[in-house]
């Protein structure tokens, strides 16, 4: 097949650009996102928009666009300042473009207008549609459901360290009179790479859990549009599942970001974040102090308690004691009366057996010397009824032959010589007749 | 006459026997002013005694008060 019509490249391409300037009522509003964005050297901007259809977010649509130098700077700073962020990837846009289409370079838009409330509302929404995902899956309050330390001293911090914001947590924390354990996790906390550096940093200090009280989040200055990341669904879902409490300082000045609202602790700034942890340490100083105060008041309570309850024991068993003592004192004395008594009148009757037995002895030795006396007495009188004077004055006489007395005259014979004597005198006789019995 | 180590009780034993014997008729007389003696000694003995025994129980009650 021979071909007989035929025209050059650029008398199709100029014939495509003159249908597409007919054809289209330009320019028109276009909503799509920003995947890429470059300034080139000379101030032009280069943008590839796409339009992400379906779940998986592979794009649906796909086109450049390009912002020329002399309307980029007003669109730029239009945007910024009703959106407060840069204009950058990740954005959905609404852009007034028209389209062209260059023999050489092909189709582009250009854009020559930017509608930021489209922006704003975007974001407002993915927020939105973030927060109630994080609801939906029942994270949201994880963090803040955390008891919060009592002693926040051992501090792993997610920063970057040469942020001026990590700077002035660290000189307040030197400014205090405590003494922090503080371990930086550094990270990038601006640009397209801090979601996925914090979440890194994260998951280093999550396999370190126990050697740190809470985990801190900090970052200084940096324009509004690096909190991106801090909306995050992933980075937001990290900090609301992590095991330590979180305390954000990411430099907010207007609405929260989500990282804020899911963490245990959200703070402004750097500065108020170091400015909480010294004052936890204060109130735990104070508290400690106000303890041992009490402690010691208690103890004093406990002692003066025991004091006064050993007295009144004292007390108590003098008393008993005393009455004890007095009873038995009684007892001793009653039992030394009763000994007094009867030892006096033990020897009371022991003086008077004694004098009955003195009488005794009086009575009977006199009894008997008087029994004596009598005895003699009669005695006498009998020796004196026998008295041979006497007797011979009745007219006996004593006969005594040969010197001996003669009773029986059959001792005598006739012719003895007789000696007779009288009451008084003397008589000398012969017997003349002896009469025999 | 022996210096006495008789107990009180044992003197109050001799004493009722010295009395005793007074009773019986064969008593000695010869003796009995030896034996009056004897028991006056006995009884001061045992006066003394017994004069000693209640100033020693009034000291020992007086010194426990």
């Amino acid at each position: 097949m021979s071909v007989t019509r035929h025209i050059p490249l650029s008398k199709l391409q100029s014939l495509i650009r003159r249908r597409l300037e007919e054809a289209m009522p330009l320019p028109c509003w276009v909503t799509a996102e920003i995947s890429e964005l470059k300034v080139n050297y000379s101030g032009h901007c280069y943008m590839e928009l796409v339009e992400k259809g379906g779940d998986n977010g592979i794009p649906c649509a796909r086109a450049q666009a390009v912002v020329w130098r002399n309307s980029f700077g007003m669109i730029s700073s239009y945007f910024k300042s009703e959106t407060g962020i840069e204009l950058g990837p990740g954005l959905n846009v609404l852009l007034k473009v028209s389209v062209s289409y260059h023999e050489l370079y092909g189709l582009s838009l250009v854009v020559s207008d930017v509608d930021p409330l489209y922006t704003v509302g975007d974001l407002e929404r993915q927020r939105q549609k973030t927060i109630k995902r994080l609801h939906n899956e029942g994270v949201f309050d994880m963090n803040r459901a955390l008891p919060l330390p009592v002693v926040l001293q051992r501090i792993a911090v997610v920063s970057s360290r040469g942020a001026a914001g990590y700077q002035d947590f660290m000189n307040e924390l030197a400014a205090s009179p405590f003494r922090f354990e503080v371990e930086l996790f550094d990270s990038y906390m601006q640009g397209h790479g801090t979601e996925d550096s914090v979440i890194d940093a994260l998951g280093k200090i999550c396999e370190r859990t126990e050697e740190f009280d809470a985990v801190v989040i900090i970052r200084g200055g940096g324009s509004q549009s690096d909190l991106a990341a801090f909306d995050s669904y992933r980075l937001c879902c990290h900090i609301a599942q992590f095991p330590l409490p979180v305390i954000t300082g990411i430099g907010h000045d207007k609405d929260q970001s989500i990282a804020d609202m899911v963490a245990a602790v959200p703070l402004k700034t750097p500065t108020a974040v170091a400015g909480c942890l010294v004052d936890s340490l204060e109130r735990v100083d104070a508290w400690l102090e106000s303890a041992v105060g009490e402690l010691l008041q208690n103890a004093a309570g406990i002692l003066e308690c025991g004091q006064r309850r050993v007295r009144e024991a004292a007390i108590r068993l003098a008393q008993a004691a005393g009455g004890l003592t007095r009873t038995v004192d009684m007892r001793l004395e009653r039992l030394g009366a009763a000994l007094e008594r009867q030892a006096t009148s033990k020897v009371t009757r022991e003086r008077y057996g004694v004098e009955k037995l003195e009488e005794a002895l009086k009575t009977k030795s006199r009894n008997r010397l008087a029994s004596e006396d009598m005895r003699l007495r009669a005695a006498r009188q009998t020796v004196e009824g026998r008295d041979p004077q006497r007797i011979m004055a009745l007219g006996f006489a004593v006969v005594r032959i040969g010197g001996k007395v003669l009773t029986e005259a059959s001792r005598a014979a006739t012719g003895d010589v007789l000696d007779i004597t009288l009451s008084s005198g003397r008589l000398s006789a012969r017997v003349e007749e002896a009469e025999k019995q | 006459m022996e210096k006495e180590e008789k107990t009180y009780g044992e003197a109050i034993a001799e004493i009722e026997a010295i009395l005793e014997k007074f009773d019986d008729e064969q008593f000695d007389i010869d003796t009995l002013a030896g034996q009056v003696k004897r028991a006056t000694e006995l009884i001061r003995i045992c006066r003394q005694k017994l004069r000693k025994a209640e100033e020693e129980v009034s000291k020992v009650l007086k010194d426990s008060k």
